[in-house]
């Protein structure tokens, strides 16, 4: 890699320019050369269902590992019963099981750590929808596959996309507030890869405002919240069918939910640092949903293609990987290399955008922090400069994280670099979040063929509220009309009858739930 | 690293070794501390990493999220458990349906009236909002502007904590904007959109 500028160096020289000019760049090889899913980390899977499926490595590692289930505490766990059991408490978790719970269902939802933990309560961008007059659903479809038809299922768009109102104004039922525009209607802006506006938002705080209303309407409801409860492992009965899940308890035990349903929505993998990038991701993002649905054995799609967000902060160290909103380019943020030149037009679609980065830096036009971080710079002081007060008071969040450690976003540019972001693919699911195995949803970024393999802003919230609900609805149906099947880990023994008979853990497991460095061991 | 130097500092009564200039969770990490409980966005924004902290200088003890606390030699950390409260809940329906929202308000926040003004509830939120402010707001039926002054509100629950007359202002601030998210639910765009699609 060739010597990058020092940050102080090119902070004394970044100037406040208008009309930059972007000069005409080149986007062939771009992805082949510069986007991390071509870093020839992947492996093909070997398992019946998947056979030959390209698979990063990092991730096919954690699928291969043992359970880490111990026979004697599964004999002696408690058992409780339930019509719906939701694993993961982030937007599609908390949506599923206040839908199950307004059909008339007996709703468990489990999460490791807290309700409401998630990558969904640090979402920034909003929503998108076709709610304007001069869009439509077809634009909004057409947006969501272009350029990657063979890898979408285009019943799945096709629903959410034109069931987005809707899916608005359940949110907005439940008690979410968006920015409106003077017009009184809601105010929209314009996605990365998107021909018109259409994406609705709180400020820069979409996620949060979205947690706090499901976890309030929860608190109120008749779920059962188990908080600090991690599933290490699905439940199974004879067919293969999943029958419910092991929980590992606050205090050691296991606690066995025999479910009629159960909907995994654990979210994604970005604490794996898949080729050793920050992440965006909250703490628990660890894939334990697709570990625990790939010993079903569901079918996976696209999980060799993850989304590299533009914008995270690249400095200090302590907001290494934290998001910037992509908002912040829709509103006109620009990227400047060390030489003080525009690169990329900051609105084409992020793989483009964060491969130009990449590119930049590798080519020796970046800025460097210190021997860990480095980047470009994020424009911001001519955005304040063209649309004063826009940081402070349409970007609180943005503003407020800069603010505290130091930078003052309003009068300097901001470094930043890519950040792991987002699992573009996942298990392949039908129209009501059902994946191949009978009894188990997957809803939210566990699944895939949605976003094909390159996300827009606004569509992973849309994703994860629809599909929730989807799932909610069609699992309680089935509660109403089918027995609790029997539960038992039939699936594990089948390949697994020595390692679960001994007391001590051998060899590495998975769900691994915690990234490494926090430095867990799981006690068993 | 950035930081090479150590410092010491003390964390749930235990003194550990970490890097300097990094948040409290990273120290933790760093010391190879294990550390997943009161863990969750390392953003400020899921209010799961509540701390006790004693900044070496000062007397005062304040409540913060770790993940936005830069440690400094001699730092005193106490990690909070969550609170995992039932009382005060309330369902958007019940506010939908109310025929007069004060009474509703009473009913649910009984001990609102009996604030006595401490300031402990401004003190204990770790993101400055105007805690105290909002409370008696809501007493004289104002809730829009509760719900605005509530817009950075992560509902780490401190500030329920700590009040004496045991008010649960985070859950004041979370009715006051979901009334103020009711006169805001027929935006024209969406309205129209739903009006014309029902009529397919």
């Amino acid at each position: 890699m060739m010597t990058a500028k020092s940050y102080k160096q090119a902070l004394k020289e970044y100037t406040l320019v208008h009309d930059r000019v972007l000069q005409e760049y080149s986007i062939d090889s771009l992805l082949s050369d510069y986007h991390p899913d071509n870093y020839q980390n992947n492996v093909k899977l070997n398992d019946a269902e998947n056979k030959g499926l390209s698979c990063h490595k990092a991730l096919a590692d954690i699928l291969y590992c043992k359970s880490p289930v111990n026979f004697n505490k599964y004999e002696q766990s408690s058992v409780i019963t339930t019509d719906v059991l939701v694993i993961g408490a982030g937007g599609a978790g908390c949506t599923a099981a206040l839908t199950a719970v307004e059909n008339g269902s007996s709703v468990i939802l489990a999460t490791k750590l807290q309700l409401g933990d998630s990558n969904t309560v640090m979402a920034e961008g909003g929503i998108q929808a076709a709610i304007n007059e001069n869009d439509s659903f077809q634009k909004h479809y057409n947006d969501t596959i272009k350029n990657q038809q063979d890898a979408i299922q285009k019943i799945l768009v096709t629903k959410m996309t034109s069931s987005a109102p809707e899916t608005i104004n359940w949110l907005i039922q439940q008690g979410m507030q968006f920015d409106t525009d003077a017009d009184g209607g809601l105010s929209t802006k314009r996605a990365g890869g998107t021909q018109t506006s259409r994406v609705v938002f709180f400020k820069d705080y979409t996620g949060l405002e979205m947690i706090r209303v499901l976890k309030e309407n929860i608190r109120s409801s008749q779920i059962k919240v188990l908080n600090n409860s991690p599933a290490i492992e699905l439940l199974s009965d004879e067919s293969g069918n999943c029958s419910g899940a092991i929980l590992l308890s606050p205090d050691n035990t296991y606690t066995c939910v025999r479910a009629k349903s159960v909907i995994l929505a654990t979210g994604g993998i970005g604490r794996l640092h898949l080729n050793d990038f920050p992440t965006s991701n909250h703490f628990g993002a660890t894939g334990d949903g697709l570990v625990l649905a790939y010993r079903l054995g569901v079918k996976l799609r696209d999980i060799d293609s993850f989304q590299y967000h533009p914008t995270g902060f690249a400095y200090p160290s302590n907001l290494s990987g934290v998001l910037i909103t992509e908002g912040i380019r829709s509103a006109g943020a620009q990227l400047l290399n060390s030489e003080g030149k525009r690169f990329i037009d900051e609105l084409r679609p992020r793989n483009e955008v964060s491969a130009a980065i990449l590119r930049e830096c590798s080519e020796g036009r970046g800025i460097k922090a210190n021997d860990n971080h480095q980047g470009v710079w994020l424009d911001t002081p001519l955005l304040e400069k063209l649309k004063p007060g826009i940081i402070e008071n349409q970007f609180p969040k943005f503003f407020e994280l800069s603010v505290r450690s130091g930078i003052n976003p309003v009068l300097e540019p901001v470094l930043t670099y890519p950040t792991l972001h987002y699992q573009n693919g996942g298990v392949v699911i039908n129209e009501f979040g059902l994946s191949n195995i009978a009894g188990l949803y997957c809803v939210g970024e566990l699944s895939g063929g949605i976003h094909g393999r390159n996300r827009l802003m606004g569509n992973a919230l849309l994703d994860i509220i629809y599909f929730g609900r989807q799932a909610g609805t069609h699992a309680s149906q089935i509660a109403k009309k089918c027995p609790l099947k029997e539960a038992t880990i039939s699936h594990l023994k089948k390949s697994m009858a020595e390692d679960i008979t001994k007391d001590k853990l051998t060899g590495p497991h998975s769900p691994i739930l915690y990234p490494d460095y926090a430095n867990h061991v799981i006690e068993n | 690293m950035t930081h090479n130097r150590k410092i010491q500092i003390d964390v749930d009564g235990n003194k550990i070794l970490c890097c300097e200039g990094v948040s409290i969770i990273q120290a933790l990490w760093g010391a190879g501390i294990s550390h997943v409980k009161s863990t969750g966005c390392m953003e400020g924004v899921c209010g799961s990493c509540r701390v006790l902290v004693r900044d070496n200088e000062l007397q005062q003890v304040k409540t913060e999220l770790a993940c936005r606390v830069i440690v400094k030699q001699n730092m005193q950390i106490y990690f909070v458990p969550p609170t995992y409260s039932k009382a005060h809940s309330f369902t958007i329906d019940e506010i939908r349906e109310s025929k007069n929202i004060q009474h509703t308000f009473r009913r649910i926040f009984p001990e609102s009236v009996d604030c006595r003004q401490c300031g402990g509830c401004d003190i204990a939120c770790p993101k400055g909002i105007e805690v105290e402010k909002s409370v008696q707001l809501a007493i004289k039926g104002k809730f829009n502007e509760v719900s605005e002054l509530f817009t950075e509100c992560v509902l780490c629950d401190f500030c329920e904590d700590v009040c004496p007359e045991l008010i649960a202002p985070n859950h004041i601030g979370m009715f006051s904007r979901q009334v103020h998210s009711l006169t805001l639910s027929q935006p024209v765009n969406l309205v129209r959109c739903l009006q014309t699609r029902n009529k397919i």
